[in-house]
């Protein structure tokens, strides 16, 4: 504001500011005196209320008196009893009186008759006294007096006030004088202010009570015929007693003199007063109230004064003032300013106009974005250098041409010419951006990637007057972010779909068949040699076989197909239109591709085949998850064929029921692992040689079922491996034998009649061949070290030879431990012998296949003959499985094997009765 | 906060000081009668009211009326110096004559401590008051009102018998009663009885009279009230007259002693000695306050006439 004022010359705010400085302070001073003049007429009704009040407590004593006597009157004779009753009465109805009291003319011929009367009536030490009044230990018995007014009779009749009884009050002079002029007059006479037996102020009051009923009428009749005189005394401070008084006023009551002029006169007592607490040292001015009260005998000068300060001023009133006459002055301000401000405005706005110009030159030439802006009819009027770069147009060849020559689009992809969005954008007159991928034709005929953004700028009422062009080169962002959805989308090795991109168009199929009744037919792929490639010849060779074999399968693709790699050696070809037959025939031409296929490496030749499962996706089919399972479970079958083999998903197929039952197995293994259904047994492995006396035990795995029945493993083995469960069946396995054998550790240090048992664990194939599932036995053999002398861990042939080079890693990493190994299902192999001398084990366990039958095949017991020598060549001991008769074990005992397992040896039982 | 400590301060000056000076105040009641006595009890509830948090009160009891030996009441004024002395009140409050007879006049006559008596029947004389340290309350029962009425009742009234209990205040009473009852021409005899059925035998032979001052029950200790409830119903022909509340069941017209004057004023009379006035500067009073009361079911057994304006002022008693 102070800057804005300063542009008004000073000739003319001078003036406005006294003149508006003068009308407020007389708005200010017409308001206070106002205020003034309002508070000082409530000052005066509140005196004048004061007034009536204290003339309301000053009457009260009229009231006593008039009443005492009209009392006497009417009872001729008034004793000490009936006084103080009627005394009491007054005492409660008007609280401003201090006491009453009775004083009784004695004439002193009949004095002690008197004292008598008195002493008998109730006061049994009474006495007329005389002397100070003020020092009653100095009282004495009055004598020689022609008569007397002693005190008979007082209330309140409290032990302070009756000290009082019996002292004559015509012998003090205040008195005699009131005395005389209240019988002299019959009327009320006050004394002079007295100072009461408590120290305090006050005044009393005295009226005479005449014998007789009419009152005499002379002077000396008054004072022969004086009976009684009644006393009223009133405590000052009591005379403001009921009386509102506002804070800020001080009340004094005044006794006055005789003089009847109104104003305190010299000799006026005080007789109370209530002042105000001082307030703040500003006085604005002072009221005061004088008033003479006359009752009856009774004559005082209420005096109220108060200190006006500025309290009185209502700030309220102030403060909106001031408020109105800042917002008069503003308002003034504001008109002058307005006034002088649109001279200077346009001379401001006018060198404001050129500058701002030249800053949005300036401003534009410097933007990394390129600027174009054109006339309502879309001709260029400005470019920027980076317009001027992008488009290959000189900013003086481009002005006066039409927008459309110069900003030319076309599709990135098709690169079919855009219509200019610059005049669409003015005929519109709406915000126009780039909306897919466009290309800017530079000037020499190249594309540049662009992004743009286009404004109308509007004129008075809304009419366009051109559009600004902005527009940048986002050729590098588009090709990065071309390369992010690419790698998203492909597989990293072989360059084409990857899974996911694969899922998406899946999902896609399944939408457009289940809502368009399109066609799609999936392939599921899996090579069938190559994980004997992968373990023979390394990863190397087999990301090789996974090049060489999309790139044989390329050709086959068109629009038609999606091709992916799904996984490991596993692919999947959508086929979009075809019909089931077409399908199975390029189901044909892919495998007979895969069939002639050769690998070659190191001087190594492999066979590749591929097992293909076929689905028909239908709209029943309702979700990906469905479809793939089902494409699994074919490409299964055709490989359980044989592999190089195409089989058809079927639903009502019978091994594709069975598949299904597999998959309901994987359930149930769920289920009774979150139950824990799962229990421990062990089979005894016995030795067939006296030689060794040692105790082999086989830990089985059993699950319960619902019924509480047990399940024997090879039930549910197949799903679990299958399905790939069996890594957490092992775990669980390895954790719990590991505990129980812990115990039986436990036991035997404890006693050593017990021999040394030990204790094979089977572990499948997936735990074989997983680096994880290596760690996880290390760390269970860290927190049970004791036991590892007493652990053979049992490796399929199958599992070994499936994953060889995992499997020698395995044995050889735990066998550094210390643990042993046993292998498996020994002989079941076509090259079993071949992969012996691979394999670091301490057992060999003939497959029970061929120990059943040695007594009656002759090739069994040669095999069984030809392991149990191979063996002992190789320092590796021999177990027969299935050894269940008597003669088996006698003629494997004569054949060299060291041990048999079997029913008729040992039946399998809880591992938690070994332990 | 120093505001606030100062004013803490002060509090705690305050409250110490005025700790200090209820701790100093003491006030021993020492009561002739015994608790359970109704004009006693009177009086001690005019004494506890007044004194309520103005003194610490103790009080002890002589129980004269119950036991009248002299040796039983010499023992307990013996007491109760003892007491003194030990309690050290800064004053004294005594009901009753006995109290005053036994206990302040052989012990505390013009010493120090300060007493205020009360009860004091008609007269003070006996017991050498006032004292410089002694000041009361002289009880007088309001026996001219009750001549007036009586004089109402039965213009020509000249002879009644005073019934009583054979204790020392009744007899001092009587003689009171006799003077007043003199000064208005009527003459007033005396019975005292020790035995509640002497008093029955008694009362039956005052309907010979004009008039039965019945006096205080307090001393004739097989008491029976129903009976003598039912013996004042039956047998009262003649104006029967009490002025102890407790007696009205069995009397016609009641002019009562108010007891609890006498305990207030006395309480009073102590505040103002406790606040340094000298029970010497305290003028010694006679109770003022009195009720009147009729029984009207004994009146009407009786078939006398009572006057309209008595029926209409008096208080009744319908116990």
């Amino acid at each position: 504001m102070s800057e804005k004022l300063t542009n008004i010359p000073y000739r003319t705010t001078f003036p406005i500011l006294m003149v508006s400085i003068v009308m407020l302070f007389s708005v200010l001073a017409f308001s206070a005196w106002n205020d003034l003049q309002k508070y000082e007429e409530r000052l005066n009704q509140q005196s004048h209320h004061i007034y009536k009040d204290l003339s309301d407590n000053v009457n009260d004593i009229n009231a006593v008196l008039s009443g005492f006597v009209a009392l006497h009157n009417t009872i001729d004779i008034v004793d000490a009893e009936q006084f103080s009753q009627y005394a009491k009465e007054m005492l409660r109805t008007y609280p401003g009186i201090h006491a009453i009291k009775l004083l009784t003319k004695v004439d002193n011929d009949y004095r002690q008759v008197f004292i008598n009367q008195v002493r008998e009536a109730g006061f049994p030490t009474f006495e007329v006294l005389e002397g100070d009044h003020d020092k009653p230990q100095e009282w004495k018995p009055a004598r020689g007096k022609p008569f007397y007014f002693p005190l008979t009779a007082i209330e309140p009749a409290v032990p302070e006030k009756i000290i009082e009884l019996g002292y004559d009050l015509y012998s003090n002079l205040t008195y005699r004088n009131a005395i005389d002029q209240a019988i002299d007059s019959g009327a009320a006479v006050s004394a002079h202010a007295i100072k009461l037996m408590n120290g305090s102020n006050g005044y009393i009051v005295l009226k005479p009570v005449y014998a007789g009923r009419v009152m005499p009428l002379s002077t000396h009749e008054k004072r022969s015929q004086a009976l009684y005189i009644i006393a009223v005394i009133m405590q000052a401070k009591d005379l403001l007693v009921n009386i509102d008084i506002n804070e800020g006023l001080n009340v004094e009551i005044y006794k006055k003199n005789k003089s009847s002029e109104l104003s305190l006169a010299k000799g006026d007592s005080l007789l109370t007063a209530r002042l105000a607490p001082t307030k703040n040292a500003f006085v604005f001015t002072e009221y005061s109230f004088e008033k003479i009260l006359n009752s009856d005998g009774q004559s005082l000068l209420l005096s109220i004064t108060s200190s006006i300060g500025l309290e009185v001023i209502r700030l309220k009133v102030v403060v909106v003032i001031f408020l109105l006459w800042l917002t008069f002055l503003f308002l003034i301000i504001f008109i002058v300013k307005t006034h002088y401000g649109n001279l200077r405005e346009r001379e401001v706005s006018l060198n404001a106009w050129q500058w701002e110009k030249e800053r949005a030159d300036v401003t534009l030439h410097s933007l990394a974005d390129a600027v174009i802006t054109t006339n309502h009819q879309g001709v260029v009027e400005y470019m920027n250098p980076v317009a001027e770069k992008l488009t290959g147009w000189k900013s003086d060849d481009a002005k006066g041409r039409g927008i459309e020559d110069i900003f030319k689009l076309v599709n990135e992809l098709s690169e079919v010419p855009m219509s200019s969005p610059v005049l669409e954008c003015i005929e519109r007159g709406v915000l126009k951006e780039s909306d897919g991928d466009l290309s800017l034709v530079h000037k020499n005929g190249e594309y540049n990637s662009v992004d743009y953004s286009i404004a109308p700028m509007f004129g008075i009422e809304h009419a366009v007057l051109g559009a600004v062009l902005v527009f940048q080169d986002v050729g590098s962002e588009r090709m990065m972010q071309k390369l992010l959805t690419y790698q998203a989308t492909h597989d990293d090795l072989t360059g084409i779909y990857n899974r996911r991109e694969f899922e998406r168009k899946m999902s896609r199929a399944i939408e457009r068949v289940f809502n368009y009744k399109d066609h799609y037919i999936l392939l599921y792929m899996d090579l069938d040699q190559f994980k004997v490639v992968n373990d023979s010849c390394g990863h190397v060779a087999g990301d090789l076989v996974l090049r060489q074999v999309t790139e044989l399968l390329a050709p086959y693709m068109t629009e038609k197909e999606t091709f992916a790699r799904l996984g490991g050696d596993e692919f999947g070809i959508i086929l979009d239109g075809y019909s089931l037959d077409e399908a199975k025939e390029f189901s044909k031409n892919i495998l007979n591709a895969v069939r002639k296929y050769r690998f070659r490496w190191s001087n190594k030749v492999f066979e590749i085949g591929v097992s293909i499962g076929i689905v028909d996706i239908d709209g029943g089919m309702q979700s990906i998850g469905n479809v793939m399972s089902y494409a699994d479970a074919a490409c299964y079958m055709a490989k359980d064929m044989g592999g190089n083999n195409i089989q058809v998903y079927q639903m009502d197929d019978d091994d594709y029921k069975a598949r299904k039952d597999q998959m309901k197995w994987v359930q149930k293994i769920t289920q009774a692992f979150a139950d824990r259904r799962f229990v421990l047994y062990a089979q005894k492995i016995v030795s067939l040689r006296e030689d060794i006396d040692d105790e082999h035990y086989e830990i089985l795995m059993r699950m319960i079922d619902d019924n509480g029945d047990i399940i024997e493993p090879q039930e549910y083995i197949i799903a679990a491996e299958r399905f790939r469960t069996m890594r957490d069946i092992d775990r669980w396995v390895i954790r719990n034998s590991f505990q129980d054998i812990q115990k039986y550790v436990t036991k035997l240090k404890n006693d050593s009649s017990l021999k040394k048992r030990n204790f094979a664990i089977n572990l499948s194939g997936q735990t074989v061949g997983s680096n994880s599932a290596l760690e996880y036995v290390k760390e269970q053999l860290q927190e049970f070290p004791e036991i590892i002398e007493y652990v053979i861990f049992e490796i399929t042939e199958t599992a070994a030879i499936s994953n060889v080079s995992s499997a020698k890693r395995f044995i050889a990493e735990l066998k550094l431990l210390g643990v042993r190994f046993s292998l498996d299902d020994f002989g079941t192999g076509v090259s079993s012998f071949n992969y012996l001398k691979n394999l670091n084990v301490d057992y060999l366990k003939i497959d029970g296949g061929f120990v059943r039958e040695i007594n009656a095949d002759k090739v069994d017991y040669a095999m069984v003959k030809s392991i149990a020598h191979i063996g002992n060549v190789m320092g590796i001991k021999t177990i027969a499985e299935h050894a269940e008769t008597h003669e088996i074990c006698d003629k494997l005992k004569e054949m060299g094997v060291d041990y048999a397992q079997g029913f008729c040896l040992h039946e399998p039982e809880a591992l938690a009765n070994l332990v | 906060m120093k505001l606030l400590f100062k004013t803490y301060f002060l509090v705690f000056v305050l409250l110490a000081y005025s700790g200090v000076t209820f701790a100093a105040a003491k006030c021993l009641y020492v009561a002739s009668y015994h608790q359970g006595y109704e004009w006693n009890d009177g009086i001690q509830r005019g004494v506890e009211k007044t004194l309520a948090g103005k003194c610490k009160l103790k009080i002890f009891y002589l129980d004269s009326k119950r036991n009248k030996k002299k040796e039983w009441i010499k023992w307990k004024a013996k007491q109760a110096v003892k007491l003194i002395n030990e309690y050290k009140p800064d004053v004294v409050i005594v009901s009753d004559d006995n109290a005053s007879r036994y206990l302040v006049m052989p012990y505390y006559k013009n010493k120090k401590l300060p007493f205020v008596f009360s009860g004091l029947n008609w007269s003070m004389k006996e017991y050498g008051y006032p004292y410089s340290n002694a000041t009361g309350m002289i009880e007088v029962a309001p026996i001219k009102p009750l001549i007036k009425q009586l004089k109402l009742i039965q213009s020509g009234i000249s002879r009644g018998v005073f019934i009583s209990s054979d204790v020392l205040s009744e007899h001092k009473d009587y003689k009171h009663y006799k003077k007043v009852f003199a000064q208005s021409g009527i003459r007033l005899d005396a019975v005292y009885v020790v035995t509640f059925k002497e008093w029955i035998e008694e009362y039956k032979k005052s309907q010979q009279y004009d008039f039965v001052f019945i006096g205080n029950n307090a001393g004739i200790n097989d008491w029976y009230g129903p009976e003598a409830k039912r013996v004042a119903l039956e047998y009262t022909r003649k104006i029967s007259v009490t002025t102890y509340d407790w007696m009205l069941p069995y009397s016609m017209l009641g002019f009562t002693k108010i007891a609890e004057e006498q305990g207030e004023w006395s309480a009073k009379v102590a505040v103002s000695i406790l606040n340094g006035m000298l029970p010497s500067q305290i003028p010694v009073v006679f109770n003022k306050q009195w009720d009147m009361w009729i029984n009207a079911a004994i009146i009407s057994k009786s078939k006398l006439k009572f006057p309209y304006q008595l029926y209409k002022r008096a208080k009744h008693y319908n116990k």
